[in-house]
């Protein structure tokens, strides 16, 4: 039977207990001696407002322990091992009875893929993963991606401002900077808009990779250029772009506000985005004392994006 | 306005080693989560602490959108190399199989007290220490 099992592939057993909150720690101890890459998962139940507000730990219901086992030849012994551990637990706390679930690996695998529509944004952008079909209207402008590997899906608001503005700026026959180019969205959606050419700076060798095989999906390596590496460190301070797009995060755009600045041509404008509005002060003010002057902002939710303009 | 919380998990992985195999996979790909995602900015954050169990909570949204905080090792990960073992008891009450101080107890509570709900280090120590019993750990002076 086990060999039947093991030709067949991909079998995890999923293991879980209820316990108290006393016992959890324990309990995911004795699991993470037998469990797959020592990972336990504890759920703890919560209560919420409808609007998600005063998100609080629930400590009326017990917690959830959950492991995987792989289906190998240490499987029943694994178990029997847990579940004597958990029979000891017992007598310390409340620790309920071990269930047990099959968790074939396709179920997750790709799982998360279907939460990954074709996805309209502003007029004309249009998101499309790279695993789904999509008929282009006559006027869209189809963004292929594939998310897996970096940011930028489009369906996060620190994106979406970024097309948005991308769609209302002028972009036709422009150079650009993307910086922190993540999975290439921007940079794709500008030369989608006309753009003659972006520079894309990423610092992260996982989202370079990401970012060219989109690219590569988008057929337009030839006029985005991929430079690995710091805002900071890369980015040349006098290269005059007509646009900035920096959707990265408070840190770094404060951090790198003269060199985005001064890379922009005097007149030209930038787009900050990445920005949590409990740090959109200390990000303006950064930027206002590198020469830039704020022309609007846009918020959502947590998020909110400036557009400024270098002064001339 | 917040957004409305889909799913609340917190997950005691290795640091700067996540994967999308279990437990992380089936965990966060049930709530639409890009595995891939999380896994990259996990280790990014932890690649530093590599050797530790970093537990991590995240907070999965509606739109499927996420956040998630680092947290403190398991007080279990702590007890286990104060206590200079390998693992914890199977028979926790007859068999001990190792000691930590009361000074490596109080060491410990004051680095898990940001992650206790103990309102102050003596309560903190209470709770590690029963961590310690439960694990087999003796807890001498």
């Amino acid at each position: 039977m086990t060999d039947q099992e093991t030709t067949t592939g991909a079998g995890w057993l999923e293991v879980t207990v209820e316990a108290d909150a006393e016992s959890v720690e324990a309990v995911a101890d004795l699991f993470s001696r037998y469990a797959y890459n020592q990972g336990v998962v504890i759920e703890e139940p919560f209560v919420q407002q409808p609007d998600g507000e005063d998100l609080a730990v629930d400590p009326t219901r017990p917690v959830r322990v959950s492991a995987y086992l792989p289906r190998d030849e240490r499987l029943s012994d694994n178990l029997q091992r847990i579940a004597e551990g958990l029979w000891h637990l017992r007598q310390l706390g409340t620790v309920g009875e071990m269930q047990t679930a099959e968790r074939p690996e396709e179920d997750w695998a790709n799982a998360w893929k279907e939460h990954f529509q074709v996805t309209r944004i502003g007029r004309r952008f249009v998101i499309r993963p790279s695993w789904r079909e999509y008929t282009p209207e006559p006027d869209d402008l189809v963004i292929t991606l594939d998310p897996g590997m970096a940011f930028g899906t489009g369906l996060h608001p620190t994106t979406e401002f970024c097309l948005r503005w991308l769609e209302e700026l002028p972009v036709e026959g422009k150079t650009l900077l993307d910086a922190g180019a993540g999975s290439g969205i921007l940079s794709i959606a500008a030369i989608a808009r006309g753009a003659a050419h972006v520079d894309a700076v990423e610092i992260d060798p996982v989202a370079v990779k990401a970012l060219r095989h989109n690219l590569d999906l988008n057929q337009v390596t030839d006029r985005v250029h991929v430079i690995q590496g710091d805002v900071v460190e890369v980015v040349e301070p006098s290269a005059g772009y007509d646009l900035v797009l920096a959707n990265i995060i408070s840190n770094v755009l404060i951090r790198a506000a003269t060199t985005l600045a001064g890379a922009a041509r005097p007149g030209a404008p930038l787009v900050l985005s990445g920005v949590i509005t409990q740090r959109e002060a200390e990000v303006l003010s950064a930027f206002e004392a590198a020469g830039c002057t704020l022309q609007e902002r846009r918020v959502a939710g947590d998020w909110v994006s400036l557009l400024m303009t270098r002064e001339g | 306005m917040a957004k409305k919380v889909r799913a609340y998990i917190k997950l005691q992985i290795p640091a700067g080693k996540a994967t999308p195999a279990p437990p992380i996979g089936p965990a966060l790909g049930q709530h639409g989560v890009a595995i891939m995602n999380f896994c990259k900015e996990y280790n990014e954050r932890t690649a530093h602490l590599a050797g530790q169990i970093i537990p991590v909570v995240i907070t999965v949204y509606e739109d499927r959108s996420f956040t998630f905080v680092t947290k403190t090792p398991p007080a279990a990960d702590l007890l286990r190399r104060a206590a200079g073992i390998e693992k914890g008891s199977g028979d926790v009450i007859r068999n001990k199989v190792g000691r930590v101080t009361r000074d490596q107890i109080r060491e410990i509570a004051e680095i898990k007290m940001p992650d206790l709900n103990a309102v102050d280090l003596e309560g903190a120590m209470k709770q590690i220490e029963g961590s310690a019993r439960s694990m087999g750990i003796e807890v001498v002076d």
